[in-house]
Protein backbone atom coordinates (compact mmCIF):
# COMPACT_ATOMS: atom_id res chain seq x y z
CA UNK A 1 0.00 0.00 0.00
CA UNK A 2 1.92 2.82 -1.03
CA UNK A 3 0.87 6.00 -3.13
CA UNK A 4 3.63 6.99 -5.93
CA UNK A 5 4.67 10.06 -7.33
CA UNK A 6 1.93 12.31 -9.19
CA UNK A 7 -0.93 10.85 -8.19
CA UNK A 8 -2.04 12.95 -5.49
CA UNK A 9 -2.38 16.80 -6.43
CA UNK A 10 0.62 18.96 -5.24
CA UNK A 11 -1.53 20.55 -2.08
CA UNK A 12 -2.29 17.66 -0.35
CA UNK A 13 1.47 16.06 -1.34
CA UNK A 14 2.90 19.10 0.48
CA UNK A 15 0.18 19.36 3.56
CA UNK A 16 1.10 15.44 3.77
CA UNK A 17 4.59 16.48 4.38
CA UNK A 18 4.16 19.22 6.69
CA UNK A 19 1.83 17.21 9.04
CA UNK A 20 4.49 14.37 8.75
CA UNK A 21 7.14 16.83 9.43
CA UNK A 22 5.59 18.38 12.54
CA UNK A 23 4.43 14.75 13.88
CA UNK A 24 7.76 13.30 13.33
CA UNK A 25 8.96 16.50 15.31
CA UNK A 26 6.55 15.81 18.15
CA UNK A 27 7.69 11.70 17.78
CA UNK A 28 11.39 13.10 18.42
CA UNK A 29 10.83 15.10 21.36
CA UNK A 30 8.94 11.67 22.50
CA UNK A 31 12.25 9.85 22.46
CA UNK A 32 14.20 8.65 25.50
CA UNK A 33 17.79 7.78 24.52
CA UNK A 34 17.58 4.31 26.16
CA UNK A 35 14.74 3.57 23.68
CA UNK A 36 17.25 4.22 20.26
CA UNK A 37 18.34 0.48 20.17
CA UNK A 38 14.68 -0.86 20.46
CA UNK A 39 13.72 1.83 17.73
CA UNK A 40 16.60 1.33 15.85
CA UNK A 41 15.60 -3.06 15.42
CA UNK A 42 11.75 -1.89 15.10
CA UNK A 43 12.61 -0.21 12.42
CA UNK A 44 14.79 -2.03 10.64
CA UNK A 45 11.78 -5.16 11.10
CA UNK A 46 9.67 -2.42 9.54
CA UNK A 47 11.87 -1.65 6.44
CA UNK A 48 12.42 -5.38 5.65
CA UNK A 49 8.68 -6.56 5.66
CA UNK A 50 7.18 -5.15 3.38
CA UNK A 51 10.07 -6.73 0.81
CA UNK A 52 9.14 -9.99 1.54
CA UNK A 53 6.20 -11.08 -0.82
CA UNK A 54 3.69 -13.70 -0.10
CA UNK A 55 1.89 -14.88 -3.13
CA UNK A 56 -1.44 -15.97 -2.30
CA UNK A 57 -3.83 -16.84 -4.75
CA UNK A 58 -3.52 -14.77 -8.13
CA UNK A 59 -1.62 -11.63 -6.60
CA UNK A 60 0.96 -11.37 -3.81
CA UNK A 61 0.15 -9.96 -0.16
CA UNK A 62 3.25 -8.41 2.07
CA UNK A 63 2.93 -7.41 5.71
CA UNK A 64 2.41 -3.91 6.70
CA UNK A 65 3.26 -4.14 10.31
CA UNK A 66 2.09 -0.48 11.82
CA UNK A 67 0.30 -2.05 14.31
CA UNK A 68 2.68 -3.64 15.90
CA UNK A 69 5.27 -0.59 15.25
CA UNK A 70 3.24 1.80 17.43
CA UNK A 71 2.43 -1.14 20.19
CA UNK A 72 6.17 -1.55 20.58
CA UNK A 73 7.36 2.16 20.03
CA UNK A 74 4.17 4.24 20.96
CA UNK A 75 5.03 8.19 20.16
CA UNK A 76 8.17 6.88 18.37
CA UNK A 77 6.23 4.87 16.02
CA UNK A 78 5.74 7.71 13.52
CA UNK A 79 9.58 8.77 13.51
CA UNK A 80 10.03 4.67 12.36
CA UNK A 81 7.74 4.50 9.98
CA UNK A 82 8.46 7.86 8.80
CA UNK A 83 12.60 7.05 7.86
CA UNK A 84 11.39 3.44 6.86
CA UNK A 85 9.18 4.46 3.99
CA UNK A 86 11.70 7.41 3.21
CA UNK A 87 14.56 4.70 2.68
CA UNK A 88 12.24 2.35 0.80
CA UNK A 89 11.43 5.34 -1.70
CA UNK A 90 14.79 6.08 -2.40
CA UNK A 91 16.26 2.57 -2.17
CA UNK A 92 13.29 0.10 -3.83
CA UNK A 93 10.76 2.94 -5.35
CA UNK A 94 7.96 1.95 -2.96
CA UNK A 95 5.85 4.96 -3.70
CA UNK A 96 7.05 7.89 -5.14
CA UNK A 97 9.65 10.63 -2.97
CA UNK A 98 6.86 13.00 -3.09
CA UNK A 99 4.15 10.88 -1.66
CA UNK A 100 6.77 10.15 1.50
CA UNK A 101 4.55 12.73 3.01
CA UNK A 102 1.16 11.07 2.54
CA UNK A 103 2.47 7.87 2.96
CA UNK A 104 4.21 8.35 6.37
CA UNK A 105 1.02 9.58 7.68
CA UNK A 106 -0.94 6.48 6.07
CA UNK A 107 0.94 4.12 7.78
CA UNK A 108 1.98 6.87 10.77
CA UNK A 109 -1.31 7.79 12.15
CA UNK A 110 -2.56 3.99 12.49
CA UNK A 111 0.85 3.05 14.45
CA UNK A 112 0.14 5.99 16.59
CA UNK A 113 -3.61 4.71 17.57
CA UNK A 114 -3.03 1.04 17.50
CA UNK A 115 -0.13 2.17 20.01
CA UNK A 116 -2.41 4.13 22.19
CA UNK A 117 -4.94 0.95 21.66
CA UNK A 118 -2.98 -1.26 22.92
CA UNK A 119 -1.61 0.22 25.87
CA UNK A 120 -5.20 0.29 26.88
CA UNK A 121 -6.42 -2.93 26.37
CA UNK A 122 -2.90 -4.77 26.76
CA UNK A 123 -4.08 -5.57 30.79
CA UNK A 124 -1.51 -7.97 32.81
CA UNK A 125 -1.78 -10.96 31.88
CA UNK A 126 -0.42 -13.11 28.41
CA UNK A 127 -3.90 -13.45 27.14
CA UNK A 128 -5.30 -9.80 27.62
CA UNK A 129 -1.79 -8.96 25.89
CA UNK A 130 -2.42 -11.50 23.24
CA UNK A 131 -5.64 -10.02 22.20
CA UNK A 132 -4.66 -6.65 22.63
CA UNK A 133 -2.20 -7.19 20.27
CA UNK A 134 -4.08 -8.97 17.53
CA UNK A 135 -6.13 -6.03 18.16
CA UNK A 136 -3.83 -3.46 17.20
CA UNK A 137 -2.42 -5.53 14.58
CA UNK A 138 -5.39 -5.94 12.44
CA UNK A 139 -6.87 -2.42 13.12
CA UNK A 140 -3.50 -0.84 12.02
CA UNK A 141 -3.74 -2.41 8.57
CA UNK A 142 -7.57 -1.68 8.44
CA UNK A 143 -6.96 1.76 8.89
CA UNK A 144 -4.13 2.30 6.67
CA UNK A 145 -6.45 0.85 3.71
CA UNK A 146 -9.03 3.68 5.26
CA UNK A 147 -6.48 6.33 5.21
CA UNK A 148 -5.41 4.92 1.78
CA UNK A 149 -9.26 5.78 0.75
CA UNK A 150 -9.09 8.93 1.93
CA UNK A 151 -6.11 10.22 0.44
CA UNK A 152 -6.69 8.95 -3.19
CA UNK A 153 -10.73 10.62 -2.64
CA UNK A 154 -8.32 14.08 -2.12
CA UNK A 155 -7.14 12.99 -5.58
CA UNK A 156 -10.10 12.87 -6.96
CA UNK A 157 -10.75 8.87 -6.71
CA UNK A 158 -14.25 7.45 -5.43
CA UNK A 159 -13.84 6.99 -1.45
CA UNK A 160 -15.89 4.11 -1.21
CA UNK A 161 -15.01 2.50 -4.29
CA UNK A 162 -11.22 2.59 -3.21
CA UNK A 163 -12.33 1.81 0.36
CA UNK A 164 -13.83 -1.52 -0.53
CA UNK A 165 -10.76 -2.08 -3.14
CA UNK A 166 -8.35 -1.47 -0.56
CA UNK A 167 -10.16 -3.46 2.37
CA UNK A 168 -11.30 -6.20 0.34
CA UNK A 169 -7.33 -6.93 -1.45
CA UNK A 170 -6.06 -6.61 2.58
CA UNK A 171 -8.01 -8.77 4.24
CA UNK A 172 -6.05 -11.47 4.44
CA UNK A 173 -3.58 -9.48 5.57
CA UNK A 174 -5.63 -8.19 8.44
CA UNK A 175 -5.54 -11.87 9.95
CA UNK A 176 -1.75 -12.58 8.78
CA UNK A 177 -0.98 -8.68 10.78
CA UNK A 178 -3.12 -10.10 13.69
CA UNK A 179 -1.63 -13.52 14.55
CA UNK A 180 1.88 -12.20 14.22
CA UNK A 181 1.38 -9.11 16.20
CA UNK A 182 -0.26 -11.36 18.52
CA UNK A 183 2.48 -13.94 18.75
CA UNK A 184 4.86 -11.44 18.43
CA UNK A 185 3.68 -9.79 21.80
CA UNK A 186 2.87 -12.50 23.77
CA UNK A 187 6.28 -13.63 23.35
CA UNK A 188 8.07 -10.38 24.15
CA UNK A 189 5.82 -10.76 27.33
CA UNK A 190 6.95 -14.05 28.34
CA UNK A 191 10.78 -12.95 27.78
CA UNK A 192 11.41 -9.60 27.85
CA UNK A 193 8.06 -7.75 29.43
CA UNK A 194 10.13 -4.32 30.03
CA UNK A 195 9.92 -3.79 25.86
CA UNK A 196 6.33 -3.48 26.24
CA UNK A 197 5.80 -0.53 27.98
CA UNK B 1 22.50 -4.53 -62.80
CA UNK B 2 20.68 -1.87 -63.54
CA UNK B 3 19.92 -3.08 -67.17
CA UNK B 4 18.83 -6.26 -65.52
CA UNK B 5 16.47 -4.86 -63.35
CA UNK B 6 14.99 -2.63 -66.71
CA UNK B 7 14.75 -5.72 -68.22
CA UNK B 8 12.96 -7.67 -65.26
CA UNK B 9 10.68 -4.40 -64.88
CA UNK B 10 9.73 -4.12 -68.32
CA UNK B 11 9.07 -8.10 -68.41
CA UNK B 12 7.06 -7.88 -65.35
CA UNK B 13 4.43 -4.95 -66.99
CA UNK B 14 4.50 -6.70 -69.84
CA UNK B 15 3.94 -10.18 -68.46
CA UNK B 16 1.24 -8.07 -66.43
CA UNK B 17 -0.28 -7.06 -69.72
CA UNK B 18 -0.03 -10.26 -71.18
CA UNK B 19 -0.30 -13.30 -69.25
CA UNK B 20 0.25 -16.71 -70.22
CA UNK B 21 3.15 -15.68 -72.71
CA UNK B 22 6.09 -16.60 -71.56
CA UNK B 23 8.71 -13.55 -72.37
CA UNK B 24 10.69 -13.64 -68.91
CA UNK B 25 13.42 -15.92 -69.58
CA UNK B 26 14.93 -18.85 -67.85
CA UNK B 27 17.83 -17.55 -66.84
CA UNK B 28 16.28 -14.31 -65.04
CA UNK B 29 13.62 -16.28 -63.20
CA UNK B 30 16.83 -17.91 -62.07
CA UNK B 31 18.38 -14.73 -60.60
CA UNK B 32 14.61 -13.17 -58.87
CA UNK B 33 14.54 -16.58 -56.91
CA UNK B 34 18.40 -16.11 -55.89
CA UNK B 35 17.35 -12.78 -54.52
CA UNK B 36 14.56 -13.51 -53.46
CA UNK B 37 16.14 -16.43 -51.40
CA UNK B 38 18.77 -14.31 -49.93
CA UNK B 39 16.30 -11.70 -48.55
CA UNK B 40 14.42 -14.65 -46.93
CA UNK B 41 17.51 -15.72 -45.42
CA UNK B 42 18.35 -12.20 -44.26
CA UNK B 43 15.56 -11.63 -42.63
CA UNK B 44 15.71 -15.15 -40.58
CA UNK B 45 18.70 -14.55 -39.14
CA UNK B 46 17.55 -10.48 -38.41
CA UNK B 47 14.72 -11.40 -36.20
CA UNK B 48 16.88 -14.68 -34.43
CA UNK B 49 18.97 -11.45 -33.72
CA UNK B 50 15.77 -8.97 -32.52
CA UNK B 51 14.15 -11.83 -30.52
CA UNK B 52 17.26 -12.18 -28.58
CA UNK B 53 17.66 -8.75 -28.19
CA UNK B 54 13.94 -8.82 -26.81
CA UNK B 55 14.90 -11.63 -24.41
CA UNK B 56 17.83 -9.35 -23.15
CA UNK B 57 15.57 -6.69 -22.82
CA UNK B 58 13.18 -8.17 -20.48
CA UNK B 59 15.59 -10.11 -18.47
CA UNK B 60 17.19 -6.37 -17.63
CA UNK B 61 14.04 -5.01 -17.12
CA UNK B 62 13.18 -7.76 -14.37
CA UNK B 63 16.48 -7.51 -13.08
CA UNK B 64 15.83 -3.00 -12.74
CA UNK B 65 12.42 -3.98 -10.92
CA UNK B 66 13.48 -6.62 -8.64
CA UNK B 67 14.76 -5.38 -5.50
CA UNK B 68 18.12 -6.73 -4.70
CA UNK B 69 19.95 -8.12 -1.51
CA UNK B 70 22.54 -5.25 -1.65
CA UNK B 71 19.75 -2.70 -0.95
CA UNK B 72 18.04 -4.15 1.67
CA UNK B 73 21.15 -4.56 3.46
CA UNK B 74 22.34 -1.43 3.02
CA UNK B 75 18.64 0.22 4.26
CA UNK B 76 18.79 -1.55 7.10
CA UNK B 77 22.89 -0.53 7.36
CA UNK B 78 21.55 3.02 6.77
CA UNK B 79 18.83 2.53 10.13
CA UNK B 80 21.11 1.35 12.36
CA UNK B 81 23.96 3.83 11.77
CA UNK B 82 21.35 6.87 11.72
CA UNK B 83 20.56 5.30 15.19
CA UNK B 84 23.66 4.83 16.05
CA UNK B 85 24.74 8.63 15.74
CA UNK B 86 21.77 9.49 17.51
CA UNK B 87 22.55 7.16 20.71
CA UNK B 88 26.36 9.04 20.09
CA UNK B 89 24.91 12.42 20.62
CA UNK B 90 22.65 11.47 23.25
CA UNK B 91 25.26 9.51 25.45
CA UNK B 92 27.52 12.57 25.12
CA UNK B 93 24.89 14.87 26.29
CA UNK B 94 24.37 12.80 28.88
CA UNK B 95 28.15 12.53 29.89
CA UNK B 96 27.83 16.90 30.11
Amino acid sequence: MHISDGVLPTGVAVAGYAVSFGLCAWSIRAVKSDDLPKIAVVTSSFFVASLIHVPLGPTSVHLLLPGIVGALLGPAAFLSIFLGLFLQSILFQFGGLTAVGANALMMGLPALLCGYLFQALKGKTQKSHMVAGAAAGMLGTALAAILLAVLLSLAGEDFFGVAKLALAAHLPVFFIEGVITACTVSFLYKVRPEMLR
Amino acid sequence: MVKKFALITVFAVLGAIAPGTALVSAQDEAVCGEVLARVKKLDKKMSRELRQIKRDLVVMRQAGEETSFKDVVGGVGYILGLFGAAAFVASRKERK
